[in-house]
């Protein structure tokens, strides 16, 4: 491994961390905030800090206009380039400009700083790390401590394999320094867009001349891809039971119990409800089941029952509400983390969240096309139907790389955010209902929805070509629906921002009705 | 530079490996047993992958693990007081275990000698397609007879676990 390789590893390592890391909490917080809003309470909004007015003034001033200065300096140094210069200068004038007035608005006295709840998840990080932490008595305290660690390892590293991005290809000059080699890997920049010629080709790895470096975007592109996230997740399983027995309590061993043999349960279903998606690309490495579907379409239109068969099975295997029976309220209190406290706690919370991140990371890559965008590939736009071509349009490398970072991850939140839903949304299940879905629904699903994409595939082999040009279309008019559907959701979403909300008053009792008819209540400060 | 990491590594997972095995064999706490053969399991997953056997390496993990370790300790944690048991069976099959152990080391040895082994590190081998055409080509009659081993044995289970009485409450 070369200097640059190497760099580019730590890089990603670092960013994907970070990212898993900062999600996580930021997740906590979405999920008290969703909560709050269907079941109309405050939610979140106690954690303050206490900021003199006067700093928040010097901070947005100063800050405002050190900012504007130096995109100014940007601009002055762009001079060759017109068109770069002015949008410099326009940028420095709004931020200096949005500097002053936020320093003139801020109030004098002090200001308490709530960013909606935001600090909620900080407040709970100094909570976890300052609380007692309880060890049963007649506990194993080894165990004890081990638990937590077992059951967050595999949460940590499994989004190792998962792509997040296009194959980023460097040029690599000669001579100098590493960091001017990487400042010159503008790999086919264009002078313009229309006089744009990919120096990477349009599918596969770009490895067209030595002088190329393609770094993947994915920490590690292993053979073996989804078979590595299964064998880990299993390793979870033996967190939660350890943890469950070395508490010395009857509740957490039998949580611990429910949770291992719910998750081994599902782990099955789960495992036999992507082997579709894997015949389809015929591979197990995320990066050629990606490709496929950048080529072709997305997986949700080939494998629709695999995507609702894996997200049950995922919302199983993270043991969260639909299928909480391994913790419960009424039950078993709080299952096999009931008698853990502080840090060693928030370890099992924390695994939980990242769970539901790398559940979601899969169903993106394996269902919703990964970082792909549909018709756009790595030499641009092509709009296409079959091999009738409509439009088609170069783009900048980098910038397409950039695009679809930024696509995976957008995409990642969307089905994050749908995951918190469903806990908020759909009641939970008694524990004989998990264990009967799970073996007499579930896995019979699983089994036939594999059989029938086998017969499906030996079906499409051996079709004419007439059937397989209209598979073609079929699957660029899929991909058409999903930049429709996406154009549309843009829309309604931006009607929806600009809209004015309307107030809504049930008033119930008729002392409500009263103080209605006299001009109103009181209205609470608390009321968010 | 690569081949120092190599060696560090391989030493680390050997080191896992026997350390924890060790720890299975020697611990007088069962349960103290069944989690270091984790480390065990995960030890030797880490040399298949050195050794280029990515697929195996995976499915140790899977099977292993997911599989096998799970029911250890499930069995392990349902006995009442297990971790109370401080005896071991010392009373017989000395000599026969002897004898067992030096006919194990003696293969053992003649297969780590005659072994060619590869001297430098191998670029990672991916062998998931090769075995999948392997074991449905070639050795296909081997694999269908385990596959009707494991159905047989699956029957079995379920023929003894299930109830021949159906409880009132089950009737619905």
């Amino acid at each position: 491994m070369d200097s640059v390789s190497f760099v580019f590893a730590l890089l990603k390592i670092a960013l994907i961390l970070g990212f898993l890391v900062t999600l996580t909490a930021v997740l906590t917080w979405v999920e008290r905030r969703q909560c709050a809003l269907i079941q109309d309470r405050v939610g979140p909004n106690r954690a303050v800090v206490y900021v003199p007015g006067l700093a928040l003034k010097l901070l947005a001033g100063g800050g405002g206009l050190g900012l504007g200065a130096a995109l100014a300096a940007a601009g002055m140094a762009l001079r060759e380039h017109p068109k770069a210069m002015v949008v410099c200068f326009a940028a420095a004038a709004v931020v200096a400009l949005a500097g002053v007035v936020g320093a003139v608005r801020v109030p004098s006295g002090t200001v308490g700083i709530r960013l909606a709840g935001m600090l909620h998840p900080v407040a709970d990080g100094i909570k976890f790390i300052t609380k007692e932490d309880f060890v049963p008595p007649n506990g194993d305290r080894l165990l004890h401590a081990l638990g937590p660690i077992i059951a967050l390892f595999p949460a940590l590293v499994t989004l190792a394999v998962v792509p997040f991005g296009d194959t980023l290809a460097v040029q690599l000059g000669a001579g100098g320094n590493l960091w001017s080699r990487l400042a010159h890997g503008r790999i086919g920049w264009a002078d313009s867009l229309r006089h744009y010629h990919a120096a990477v080709p349009r599918f596969g790895m770009p490895t067209l001349s030595p002088d190329l470096l393609p770094v993947p975007l994915q920490i590690v592109d292993l053979d073996v891809g989804i078979l590595y996230i299964f064998a880990l997740a299993g390793t979870g399983i033996i967190g939660a039971a350890v943890a469950g027995w070395s508490s010395d309590n009857k509740y957490a061993l039998l949580g611990g119990l429910r949770a291992a043999s719910q998750m081994v349960s599902y782990e099955v279903a789960m495992g036999l409800s992507l082997v579709g998606a894997f015949m389809i690309s015929s591979s197990l490495r995320l990066d050629d089941i990606v490709r496929w579907q950048s080529e072709h379409t997305w997986g949700i239109f080939v494998q629709p029952f695999a995507f609702v068969l894996f997200l049950a099975t995922a919302v199983a295997e993270q043991k969260r509400t639909p299928f909480d029976a391994p913790e419960g309220e009424s039950e078993i209190v709080a299952g096999y983390f009931l008698e853990y406290s502080g840090m060693k706690f928030s370890m099992f919370m924390m695994g939980e969240y990242m769970e539901l991140i790398v559940s979601s990371a899969l169903l993106v890559t394996i269902f919703l096309g990964g970082y792909a965008i549909p018709f756009v590939h790595r030499d641009g736009i092509t709009l296409a139907f079959g091999d009738r071509v409509l439009w088609q349009a170069a783009l900048p490398h980098v910038a397409l790389v950039a695009l679809s970072v930024l696509v995976f991850f957008g995409k990642l939140l969307a089905v994050c955010f749908l995951q918190l839903f469903i806990r908020w949304t759909v009641p939970r299940f008694r524990y004989d209902q998990v264990m009967r879905l799970g073996w007499r629904r579930l896995l019979p699903a699983a089994l036939v929805n594999m059989m029938l994409t086998g017969a499906a595939l030996i079906a499409v082999d051996h079709a004419s070509a007439g059937i397989d040009q209209a598979l073609r279309i079929a699957a660029d008019v899929c991909n058409a629906v999903v930049v429709l559907g996406f154009a549309y959701g843009g829309v309604a979403f931006v009607r929806f921002l600009a809209s004015r909300p309307k107030p809504q008053q049930e008033l119930l009792s008729t002392s409500a009705q009263r103080a209605h008819a006299q001009g109103g209540a009181h209205t609470s400060p608390m009321q968010a | 530079m690569a081949v120092d990491l190599t060696l560090v590594s391989f030493f680390a997972l050997a080191a896992l490996t026997l350390v924890s095995g060790a720890v299975v064999a020697f611990s007088r706490n069962i349960i103290h047993a069944t989690v270091a053969l984790l480390g065990c399991f995960l030890g030797i997953a880490g040399l298949y992958v050195q050794l280029s056997a990515d697929f195996l390496a995976a499915v140790q993990v899977l099977v292993y693990v997911g599989g096998t370790l799970t029911l250890i300790l499930f069995a392990v944690m349902l006995t009442a007081r297990i971790e109370d048991v401080r005896t071991s069976n010392t009373s017989t099959g000395l000599p026969v275990g002897v004898a067992l152990v030096a006919a194990l080391l003696l293969v053992l040895g003649k297969v780590a000698t005659t072994t060619a082994w590869p001297e430098t590190p191998r670029a990672p081998m991916p062998s998931t397609a090769k075995l999948g055409h392997a074991l449905l080509g070639d050795y296909l009659l081997p694999f269908e007879l385990g596959s009707i081993l494991l159905l047989a044995a699956m029957i079995g289970a379920v023929v003894l676990a299930r109830r021949a009485v159906k409880r009132n409450w089950e009737k619905a």
